[in-house]
């Protein structure tokens, strides 16, 4: 049962979300992986998705991001339809995968200039510096990236999105590898690109930190969406009965709730 | 050997099977196997025909195939040996990752360990040898000595190179540096030249001075241990020749074998360490096809990257990783370009035209472009941050294209450049008038390979070592390759045909028009990347 706390908003409202999703649906072969999924995030939102392995939600970040195609439905990124406008839209957009990959030969700063041209930043070198200073990587700025450890890969990675101060940023698992000045420097950043009015979608299994850091929820379970709102409204509305309900309880009553009705 | 190993052997073979049975349920691995089949029944019916029409010189029966076997197998296995010293890296004995952390925390002595892998060395040496008793049987009395023939020597190659792999951990310490293996394959190559210039001056040609070298003292010594392999094929009959043969093979890898658990105990350490370091490399070469890979951890950053269009950084990124992965690679094949240029005008007199042009072809056609992987097919792990840039697929298909367009160019055109030097008149006019065409060949080329690596994405490097499913598949991919290749200059060389005829025999307008229609057709190979690039589907791999 789906439990959606935010109904469709107005048609002026529609007009400023950044990330928009309508019936979104994605197979592969006979697998329904994403199915007949709606949701949005405005300017300054940030989303967390949730949801047991499987769920849908690397597929839905990837659609989002132009990697892989859709199956169906429409989806927008900053107004521009990823279909019909996809490069519109990806000079829009920051995505940070689970794993990030990087050129293994290219320096700290040669991924930097790489992205400054790809995505033509003019002057990037201030914001450049400031970003390696954010994330202590100033003192790797030389350093051919196959020798930085996991963590620092994880940062230069986010340092690589943030360049071009896109509007939409979508984060899978970016805490991963991290020590715990990395996470809160990230954690940080990620609110501080908010505020600055960028639509934010945070993917992760680590309920506490969607719990503290999202404005909104959407929680998926086998491709579909379960429960979609603001993350205060949900938490409110999941057990009313309850004043200290957590994100922990709601996500394991839903997959659990789920599985029965499966089983 | 211990039980426990060898049961741990047996297990290992039967996974391998099974990986190799299920790889049949899918179509391509069917396929695959279907054309790897194919081409070695083809391989069987050239060798079993009595003359091989690439080679005019092998016209003749089997006593007088064996007769050249038997001249010329032993300095073949001299060399085969040499080049597996000078071209593997690495520690001798190669333990994996899982086996160091599994079996060398196990109640297992080095001297079982060792076994283990020899014994592991041995099964594939095994299926290697079967395959050779197939193709080798015009040249054997029986195929039981085919096959003991190919599965001993093949035996002896590895542990020969083991042996001198540890004699040189011993004697200089153990130290893996790439830079002294480049150096060593050019110090051999100027070798190669310097005794192929040599040979050229005996005025009876290459064949009177190998038969001088054998007949001397040194050759005598030097290929005694050689020449008891080849006995092993060639033995007549199975008792006495061919078990007497056989045993003494048997008794020198033993030997080998001996010498190889007596000089290990000097290197333990040095070997784990070394085994690491090169599965590491191996993942890598896997993972990007950058075989070379050897980067240093801090260098100087370049400068910011030219857009051109979009292209730019892409192609900028690509040379950079070619400098800094494969620069000596780069060297090694530059310098080898220029010796072959004069190394095959000079050695005209023994070669036939078809070998050297089949030769530059194989190099040109195989050789290069699977060193010259500074395109998509080392980024099979990058695809995702490709797709995700804000950058049109043709954009991207260029600047992909460019560095190992520009890189396998500049090593062509040194070789021609080589070659025409050392020639005059027709023949440096033809040379010299191939130059303006290595690029848009080139380009064809890296299209052709890209868009097959984009449609059926695989490493570059086989796993393991039989890897058949390689094998057939990179069969398959050469075959249609060579294909799409010579069918695309054809049409260019055909519309310049046509333009000839019209003109009045113009070569003026001859080299215009076939320039510019495998221009043409190079060009069309970009739309093709693109769609390919854009198909691709980074979920699956």
């Amino acid at each position: 049962m789906a439990l959606y706390t935010t109904g469709r908003a107005g048609k002026d409202k529609e007009k400023g979300q950044m990330i928009r999703a309508d019936n979104f649906t994605k197979t592969y072969n006979d697998f329904v992986a994403v199915r007949d999924l709606t949701f949005s995030v405005a300017p300054g939102e940030i989303l967390g998705l949730v949801g047991p392995n499987g769920a849908g939600k690397t597929t839905t970040l990837r659609v989002l991001s132009g990697i892989i195609p859709p199956g169906s439905g429409k989806l927008s990124v900053a107004g521009h339809d990823i279909v019909s406008e996809p490069i519109a839209a990806k000079q829009l957009l920051g995505y940070i995968p689970d794993d990030p990959r990087l050129f293994d030969t290219l320096t700290v700063w040669e991924h930097l200039e790489f992205i400054a041209a790809a995505y033509a930043v003019p002057d990037f070198k201030p914001v450049a510096e400031s970003l390696l200073q954010f994330f202590s990587l100033d003192d790797k700025r030389d350093h051919v990236v196959q020798g930085l450890s996991r963590g620092m890969r994880q940062k230069l990675a986010i340092a690589c999105a943030y360049l071009h101060a896109p509007k939409v940023i979508l984060f899978d698992e970016p805490l991963t590898g991290l020590d715990p000045a990395g996470i809160r420097a990230i954690k940080e950043s990620m609110r501080e690109r908010a505020r600055q009015g960028a639509a934010i979608i945070i993917s992760s299994h680590l309920l506490g930190l969607v719990e503290t850091l999202c404005t909104h929820l959407l929680v998926l379970n086998h491709g579909q969406a379960q429960c979609f709102g603001r993350m205060d409204d949900v938490l409110r509305t999941f057990d009313e009965a309850k004043d200290d309900t957590t994100l922990e309880d709601v996500f394991f009553s839903i997959t659990h709730t789920d599985e029965s009705a499966a089983g | 050997m211990d039980a426990m190993l060898v049961n741990l052997l047996l297990l290992r073979l039967r996974a391998g099977v099974r990986h190799r049975l299920q790889e049949l349920k899918t179509l391509r691995g069917l396929l695959f196997l279907c054309v790897t089949v194919a081409v070695v029944m083809l391989l069987m019916k050239q060798v079993a025909l009595p003359g091989n029409p690439l080679d005019g010189s092998m016209q003749q029966g089997p006593e007088q195939l064996r007769e050249q076997l038997a001249r010329l197998m032993p300095v073949g296995l001299l060399a085969a040996c040499l080049l597996t010293v000078f071209t593997s890296s690495g520690p001798a004995i190669h333990f994996s990752p899982s086996e160091i952390n599994l079996l060398f925390s196990g109640p297992f002595s080095r001297r079982a360990l060792l076994l283990y892998k020899m014994c592991f060395y041995a099964f594939g040496a095994l299926l290697s040898s079967l395959l050779i008793t197939l193709l080798v049987p015009a040249f054997t009395h029986t195929l039981l000595a085919a096959f003991l023939g190919a599965f001993l020597t093949l035996l002896f190659i590895q542990l020969f190179s083991a042996v001198i792999g540890l004699l040189s951990q011993l004697l200089a310490g153990y130290c893996y540096v790439p830079l002294r293996r480049s150096h060593a394959i050019m110090l051999l190559a100027a070798v190669i030249a310097a005794l192929a210039w040599y040979f050229s001056a005996i005025d009876d040609g290459l064949a009177a001075a190998l038969t001088l070298f054998q007949s001397s003292l040194v050759g005598t010594l030097v290929l005694a241990p050689f020449k008891v392999f080849v006995h092993i094929f060639l033995a007549p009959s199975i008792y006495p020749e061919l078990l007497g043969w056989a045993t003494l093979g048997l008794a020198i890898n033993s030997g080998l074998l001996a010498v190889i658990i007596l000089l290990d105990r000097h290197s333990y350490e040095a070997s784990i360490a070394a085994s690491l370091k090169l599965h590491k490399r191996w993942i890598r070469a896997r993972r990007s096809g950058l075989l070379w890979g050897a980067q240093p951890v801090v260098v100087p950053s370049f400068r910011p990257p030219p857009v051109i269009g979009g292209s730019g950084p892409v192609a900028w990124r690509q040379l950079l990783t070619a400098l800094r992965s494969s620069s000596k690679a780069l060297l090694v094949f530059m310098t080898l370009a220029m010796l072959a240029g004069p190394l095959l005008v000079i050695a005209a007199a023994d070669i036939s035209m078809w070998s050297r042009i089949g030769f530059v072809f194989f190099v040109a056609v195989y050789l290069l472009p699977r060193t010259m992987v500074f395109d998509f097919r080392s980024d099979l792990e990058n695809m995702e941050n490709f797709k995700a840039l804000p950058l049109r697929p043709w954009k991207l298909a260029i600047g992909q294209l460019a560095a190992p367009v520009l890189l396998t160019s500049l090593v062509e055109l040194l070789l021609l450049g080589s070659a025409a030097m050392f020639l005059d008149g027709t023949a440096r006019t033809i040379v010299i008038s191939m130059v303006p065409f290595i690029v848009p060949f080139n380009m064809l080329l890296y299209g052709l390979e890209n868009t097959f690596f984009l449609l059926f994405p695989t490493p570059l490097v086989p796993v393991g070592r039989v890897d058949f499913d390689f094998l057939g598949r990179t069969m398959v991919e050469f075959a249609v390759k060579t294909t799409l290749l010579i069918g695309g200059c054809g049409l260019a060389a055909a519309a310049a045909m046509l333009v000839l005829n019209a003109t009045d025999r113009s070569w003026l307008a001859f080299a215009l028009v076939a320039w510019f229609s495998l221009v043409l057709i190079a060009l069309l190979t970009v739309p093709v990347l693109s769609w390919a690039f854009e198909r691709f589907n980074v979920s699956r791999y």
